[in-house]
Parts: C-alpha cells; sequence; structure tokens
C-alpha cells in the first residue's frame, strides 16, 4: 500500500537525491556540516536550486545553480551546476566566489532511499599587499585558489505522507591535499507535490 | 549498570612490553591558553590541523591542553604520569606560565609541573626573571626548569645567562634544553641557539645542574638525524647531560619509525640506555600521547631492548632524575 | 562594478612600509661579509611584548651599502627599528662560531617612524654581542 505522496508520483521532486518536477526541500544539522536546500523542477528534466551550506558557522557558501536528471529508471541520476560565494572566518580567512559540479544518485527501495553525492567545489579569493612607499600605495593582488572534493552518502527514510528523514556521512577533501576529518548530519526533507 | 562501571572505572596504567607491565611517565607535555601563542605559531598550528578543526582552534587546543585534556590523553596510552612545562616563548609558540601551569598540576595527583623564565630584556630583568623562577620552584610539584634557546632567542654560551643553570642546580631542578632547530616560525635556527656543544662551558662549569637534551639534537626543518652525534657524544662524555627522544619519532617527521629505531639502536650499542628519559612533546592531537608511545616501545622492541631497559627509558630514569614517589 | 567585486574578493590583506636604507659598514677587515638584519625594536603586547624581533636579513660587503626593507605592519603593536650587523671575519656563517673567530656586532635604533629614507653608520665593535643584548643599549 503507497502512503507516501512521492510514490504515487511520477518522477517526484527531491532535493537529497536532486532532480523532479515540483518544489522539494531539506534542512541539515550535523557535525561539522549544517545547511538548507531548496529545489525546484520546472521541467521533467531541469530545475533550479538555491541552498547554504555551513560548516562550524565560521565557513558559509551560498549557491544558485541548474539541476539535470541525466538517467530515471530503477536507479535517478541527476547533474548540478552551481555558482556562488564562500566566506570563512578564523585563523584563514577566505572571501572569494565559488562554483561546484556535483552528482547525485538515488534508488528507492519502498521507504527507503539510499543516496550517493559527489562533487567538486573551487573557489577563488586574493591575498592583498599594501606597500606605502614614500609617493604612493602599491597594491599586489595574489590569486589564491581553494579545491574541495565533495562526497556524501546516505539514507533516505519515508517518514510521513511529504516528509522524508535522511541519514548521512559526509566525506569530503576540503582544500585539497590538506585532510579533512567526516562528518555525519540529520535532515528533514520535504517532497512536495508538482 | 556494567556501563556506569566501565565508564566511571580508573583506567588501566601501564603498558605491556615482552610480557611485562611497564609504568609509562612522559616527562615533556604542553599545556597552555590559545591566546597567549603568538600569530605566526597560531597560524601554523592551524595549517597542521585537519579541517574542519581549524576554523575553531581555540575550543580545541584549550580543551586538549588542559590538566583534564591531558589525563583523558594519558589514559589512552596507558600513561601513569606527566610532565607539564611552562613556556615564555613570545617570538614563536608563545608563553605558559608558571602560574599557569601550577594551576594545572594542583588538579591532578598525575601531574608535575617544568617551571621556566622570560629571558626577554634580560639585561633590565634578568634578576627578577631568576627570582620568579627559583619562587616557582619552591612549589613541591614542580621539579624541574625549561629553556628552549632557538624559541627563547638567546645564546647557549652566553655566560649572562648561566645563573639560570646555578640556579636550577642549587634547586635540583633538572634543566630541559630544547635542541635542534624547530620547524615553528619565529625560532632562530642558527647554531649557537640549537647546537648543545655551545653549552659544554655551563655542562662543565655547573657538574651539579642536570641537563636533559630534548629531541636529541634532531633537525626538524631539514629531517636529519646526523645532528644526532652532538647530543650522543655529550650523553657519552658527562654524568650530568641526559637524552629525551621527543617528537622526532612522529608518524610526520618518521613514518617508518626507522629513525626512532636507530637512534635507540646506537643509545643501546653505545652503553646509553640509562640516560633516556622517554617524553613525547605531547598532546598536539589527540591520540598523539598514545601513539608516540607506542612508536617508541615498537622502536625500542626493534632495538632489542629487554623489559628492564625499556622500564628504565620509559619511567625509571625520570622517577630517579626527578626524585618522584612512587605512584599509588 | 568589476572594480566592487574585485575588491570584494580579498581573503586578507598585509601590509609594509617601504624604507630606503642606506649608510656605511664600517671595519678594519674589508674582506669579511656583513650580515646586517632589521628588527622591530618592540613587537606585541603584554605576554607576548619582546624587543628586537627580526624581519629581514642581508648580507653586504663592508663600505657603503644601499637596502630597500619593508617591514611590516602587523595587526598587533610595533615600534621603531633596529639595524643590527655582525662580521663574519672567520667566515664560517655564525656570529662568534665554536672553535672561531671572536666576532664583532653593531647596531642603531631608529625611533621615527615617518622615514622613508634612512641613514645609518655601523661599526661593528661589540664582541659576540648577539641582537637580544645589544638593544638593551637604547632602553635602559
Amino acid at each position: 500500500m503507497k502512503f507516501l505522496l512521492f510514490e504515487l508520483l511520477n518522477n517526484p521532486a527531491d532535493s537529497i537525491g536532486g532532480g523532479g518536477k515540483g518544489t522539494a526541500a531539506h534542512v541539515q544539522v550535523g557535525t561539522a556540516w549544517q545547511g538548507f536546500r531548496l529545489q525546484h523542477g520546472f521541467s521533467d528534466t531541469w530545475g533550479w536550486i538555491v541552498e547554504a551550506q555551513s560548516v562550524s558557522w565560521e565557513r558559509w557558501q551560498p549557491s544558485i545553480g541548474l539541476s539535470a536528471i541525466w538517467y530515471e529508471g530503477s536507479v535517478r541520476i541527476t547533474g548540478s551546476i552551481l555558482g556562488g560565494w564562500l566566506t570563512q572566518s578564523g585563523p584563514y580567512p577566505w572571501n572569494g566566489p565559488s562554483t561546484e559540479g556535483r552528482i547525485q544518485l538515488s534508488k528507492p527501495f519502498g521507504r527507503l532511499r539510499p543516496w550517493l553525492l559527489l562533487g567538486s567545489k573551487h573557489s577563488l579569493g586574493n591575498l592583498r599587499t599594501e606597500i606605502q612607499t614614500q609617493d604612493e600605495l602599491l597594491i599586489e593582488d595574489t590569486l589564491q585558489t581553494e579545491w574541495t572534493m565533495t562526497g556524501s552518502m546516505g539514507l533516505a527514510i519515508g517518514i510521513h505522507k511529504e516528509w522524508e528523514l535522511s541519514l548521512g556521512i559526509d566525506m569530503p577533501w576540503v582544500n585539497y591535499p590538506n585532510i579533512t576529518i567526516p562528518g555525519a548530519h540529520v535532515a528533514i526533507a520535504y517532497r512536495g507535490a508538482p | 549498570m556494567i556501563l556506569f562501571w566501565l565508564a566511571c572505572s580508573a583506567p588501566e596504567l601501564g603498558i605491556m612490553y615482552d610480557g611485562a607491565r611497564l609504568d609509562v611517565i612522559d616527562m615533556h607535555l604542553h599545556t597552555g591558553e590559545w591566546g597567549d601563542i603568538g600569530e605566526g605559531s597560531q597560524r601554523y598550528l592551524t595549517s597542521r590541523f585537519p579541517f574542519p578543526f581549524g576554523l575553531t582552534p581555540e575550543s580545541l587546543v584549550e580543551d586538549t591542553l588542559s590538566a583534564q585534556g591531558i589525563q583523558r590523553e594519558l589514559d589512552k596510552g596507558g600513561l601513569e604520569r606527566g610532565f607539564l612545562y611552562s613556556v615564555y616563548a613570545p617570538r614563536s609558540v608563545g608563553v605558559s606560565t608558571n602560574e599557569f601551569v601550577i594551576s594545572q598540576i594542583e588538579q591532578s595527583d598525575r601531574l608535575y609541573g617544568i617551571a621556566s623564565l622570560s629571558v626577554e630584556e634580560w639585561e633590565n630583568q634578568g634578576e627578577e626573571q631568576l627570582s620568579a623562577l627559583n619562587e616557582a620552584l619552591q612549589h613541591p610539584k614542580m621539579i624541574g626548569v625549561k629553556l628552549a634557546h632557538t624559541h627563547q632567542h638567546f645564546r647557549m654560551d652566553d655566560p649572562r645567562y648561566y645563573p639560570i643553570y646555578e640556579l636550577a642546580g642549587n634547586n635540583q631542578a633538572p634543566v630541559y634544553i630544547h635542541t635542534g632547530p624547530s620547524p615553528f616560525p619565529g625560532t632562530n635556527p642558527t647554531e649557537p641557539y640549537i647546537n648543545p656543544l655551545y653549552l659544554e662551558e655551563a655542562i662543565e662549569m655547573f657538574p651539579q645542574t642536570q641537563f636533559v637534551l630534548g629531541h636529541m639534537c634532531y633537525d626538524f626543518i631539514n629531517r636529519k638525524s646526523d645532528t644526532m652525534e652532538r647530543c650522543y657524544e655529550l650523553a657519552a662524555r658527562y654524568d650530568n647531560i641526559w637524552l629525551e627522544p621527543s617528537a622526532f619519532g612522529s608518524r610526520s617527521s618518521d613514518p617508518e619509525g626507522e629513525v626512532l629505531a636507530e637512534a635507540y639502536t646506537y643509545v643501546k650499542e653505545n652503553n646509553l640506555i640509562d640516560k633516556m628519559i622517554f617524553g613525547s612533546d605531547g598532546p598536539q592531537s589527540p591520540g598523539f600521547v598514545a601513539d608516540y608511545t607506542e612508536r617508541n616501545i615498537d622502536a625500542m622492541s626493534r632495538a632489542g631492548y629487554t623489559a628492564d631497559e625499556a622500564e628504565r627509558v620509559l619511567s625509571g630514569t625520570a622517577k630517579e632524575l626527578y626524585n618522584l614517589p612512587e605512584y599509588p | 562594478m568589476i572594480l566592487f567585486f574585485i575588491s570584494a574578493c580579498i581573503n586578507e590583506t598585509v601590509r609594509y612600509r617601504r624604507v630606503d636604507l642606506t649608510g656605511t659598514l664600517s671595519s678594519e677587515d674589508m674582506q669579511s661579509p656583513m650580515y646586517v638584519s632589521a628588527h622591530h625594536a618592540w613587537y606585541d603586547t603584554d605576554l607576548l611584548a619582546h624587543p628586537a624581533a627580526m624581519f629581514d636579513q642581508e648580507i653586504f660587503n663592508p663600505g657603503d651599502f644601499s637596502w630597500t626593507i619593508d617591514i611590516p605592519i602587523p595587526e598587533t603593536f610595533t615600534e621603531g627599528l633596529l639595524i643590527y650587523v655582525w662580521q663574519d671575519t672567520d667566515n664560517d656563517e655564525v656570529f662568534c662560531g665554536l672553535n672561531g673567530d671572536e666576532e664583532y656586532s653593531d647596531m642603531a635604533y631608529i625611533d621615527d617612524e615617518t622615514l622613508f629614507q634612512i641613514n645609518v653608520q655601523l661599526t661593528p665593535q661589540h664582541a659576540c654581542l648577539a641582537p637580544e643584548i645589544l638593544y638593551a643599549n637604547f632602553f635602559e
């Protein structure tokens, strides 16, 4: 018996696995990654995304982007590209534009739906050097780049009509090749009708 | 109920070596507060933390470096006791005052303190600093003196500072000397500040003062061990010289454990085992003290140490040199 | 708009003050190199306060010299400029090294932080005095 709305729908909206027609959203809390994602599929294939991610409340990355379903069968595979901004406080501050490309997979088994997200994030910033000479202020900007590989996986569990609970682990590699400690999160997701 | 007992019961101390349970004392541990670390070293430390710890280093560092945090680290490795170091190195790693160290060691019967002093403005404030050091050493659990010429920027052969060695000797407080160049920003890596051969005059002049050569002259900048011969030479020649193998055998400096094993082999082959006193230079990061202890035990095993010889290194010599009571 | 965008992408800013240093390094030994270093006279506050904080060094021949230095302007407190020199008469690259010559040093103190052109006269004459000792001549 089908009692979850998105199980009744063809091409249901999904912000965790990606893709789908209609509106979906989720909010996640965890250690050390928190965030939300709002997604709206405006056609069978295409949708837009608005999201923000935070790490320990010291590093913020708001983004907007486009997503598309690449394959829809027993498995759904979607791809997304996003652009945004990365700002980080602390001993190594950062402040610059960012882009991200990612692939998401999910496969439903009744109420349960394992999912996987793989991505690559890039950001630019400048180290500014100001030298006061007798005659002028010399300003030199040196470009700095940051590359983060993202990887998350988890299990979404249908809990009530349009709602899912998702448990996930986060295994990104922030500012490669620096070492990153894995994290874990719990998310509450809404999967609305078209 | 069983869970409660497991959580609250005292950890089993000691490590197993060749069928025997051995006491372990870590004679080189650091405590302190994030705000008293210099900006350059804050950035250096942060760069070594895995993400996301570097975003909020203050809370991590202060938790790890507290008396409770250090006891947790000792427990993980089964270590019995540890010595916490005062540091006065504003040019590099910052300051951890005698008063702060005393406040930490008074929280635990497993912790002892190693005092230090500021040598900044020595020409004008030397007498005052010596007096403060002497006062710190009157605390029953402040049992030694720590100096790091490369961090504190004073020459090992400058007689202006010899009263420090004299005062330490008068108080039966062994002097720990950082030897070899350090990777921290703000240190002075030139020879008179890192090479204990420059200390030889003081070693001879104050035979009642015991000198512990920390890091055994290892070159952390070039990751070379050939400079360690300087420390071996002094240890073989003088009764008041001791060796301490901290930090250079860590996973980052010595991934395969070869340098540490070679050092222990040399020490055994040259009859210097009684001169070795174990220290880690922790806590550095959670789990480091336990891991470093394990790496030293592996190195001693590879070098063919008996259980008695291993116990000399791990706690026996420290108990004698620092006149420690038996731990209950 | 583009300028605004670019100027917003600043992770951090480091600041310097560029000073042209000229002068004479005097010695009877006109062959042995002179090791010159530049120091903040005072750096940082409270427990971290310390004198003679070096930020740059260079090697010159004895005689007239010219050196452009960029003095760091950190967020924390700094004051004054010290120029220190020692002469490597035994060419071992170590000041008063083991088994080497007794070597000599000198220091100049510039407290005017508005200058961009500074002239110093240095004559190594203090036996084996490192900067952390010699600075005290200016701060009794």
